[in-house]
């Protein structure tokens, strides 16, 4: 009668196994850095950039006032700037 | 402390005379579509970005200074004499711009100088190393470290941490020796690290 006891106790560690096997994939990594410059560049390397930023930015340049075009004799002899 | 990095910085060096911006600049600059502009923000917004967020605390703020700072940029881009690297430009305008954003805010909202800041000095070594659990907090901890160091310790350690910028780089940004940026830098980390371990 013994089999079946060892392949329950055996079926047992297995899912205890499994178990354990799942709560260590939840548990967060732990993370070592020598300095804190590394744990920045980790910091910044995780840090997303929004994507929206390169939109505003095209449009708001395309609201920038068109340059103001220098007279002939202004360029050649050197006057104010307008 | 003193107050280097209240002092306003150049962001460009002074234009030799007859060379201001003038119509040929203008029109010499490149496009923000241009090849020269899209590299030049391909290579330099998360740097940016980064900085901002983390002077300012706040991710959309960050968002409005790394925007102003490239249009800024882009404006400006035509003045651009290569004495410094693109990077240390960008920077340069950026530090002037979140400088600016705080002292606006600190004068709406009556705080103290920045002399005034003070932190834990218990001793904390910094020759150990740092252990953090990979979480979602964990830029929230550093950026709690971080409010709470005086603000030049905290642009020494951010801008040090990015490979692409040496001692001496640092040291003309913040307009200070290399061997001044090296001192402060170890105080900087002590305080950094003492402050870290105390927002576990």
């Amino acid at each position: 009668m013994n089999p079946p006891k060892k392949a329950a106790i055996h079926r047992q560690s297995e899912e205890q196994a499994q178990v354990h096997g799942q709560q260590q994939t939840q548990q967060p990594a732990v993370l070592e850095f020598a300095t804190v410059e590394e744990l920045l560049r980790h910091d910044a390397s995780n840090t997303p950039l929004p994507p929206n930023i390169a939109q505003r930015l095209e449009d708001s340049a395309r609201q920038l006032p068109a340059p103001q075009r220098r007279s002939w004799w202004r360029r050649l002899f050197g006057g104010p700037h307008p | 402390m003193n107050g280097t990095v209240n002092k306003p910085l150049a962001e460009r060096p002074e234009p030799s005379p007859g060379s201001s911006q003038d119509y040929e600049t203008v029109q010499s600059q490149p496009g923000l579509n241009s090849p020269e502009f899209a590299e030049l923000y391909t290579e330099n917004s998360k740097a940016i970005y980064y900085l901002a967020l983390r002077l300012l605390g706040d991710p959309q703020k960050a968002e409005d200074a790394t925007h102003d700072v490239f249009l800024k940029a882009f404006r400006k881009m035509g003045q651009f004499r290569g004495e410094s690297s693109w990077r240390t430009w960008l920077y340069r305008i950026a530090i002037n711009h979140c400088r600016n954003l705080q002292q606006a805010w600190n004068e709406r909202h009556m705080l103290s100088n920045a002399d005034d800041f003070v932190f834990d000095t218990a001793p904390a070594p910094t020759d150990s190393p740092l252990r953090v659990l990979e979480t979602k907090e964990l830029g929230e901890r550093i950026q709690r470290a971080l409010d709470g160091l005086p603000p030049e310790y905290r642009l020494l350690l951010l801008l040090v941490a990015d490979q692409q910028m040496s001692y001496d780089q640092v040291a003309t940004l913040t307009e200070q020796t290399a061997d001044a940026v090296r001192g402060k830098l170890h105080r900087a980390r002590k305080a950094f690290t003492s402050l870290f371990q105390q927002s576990a």
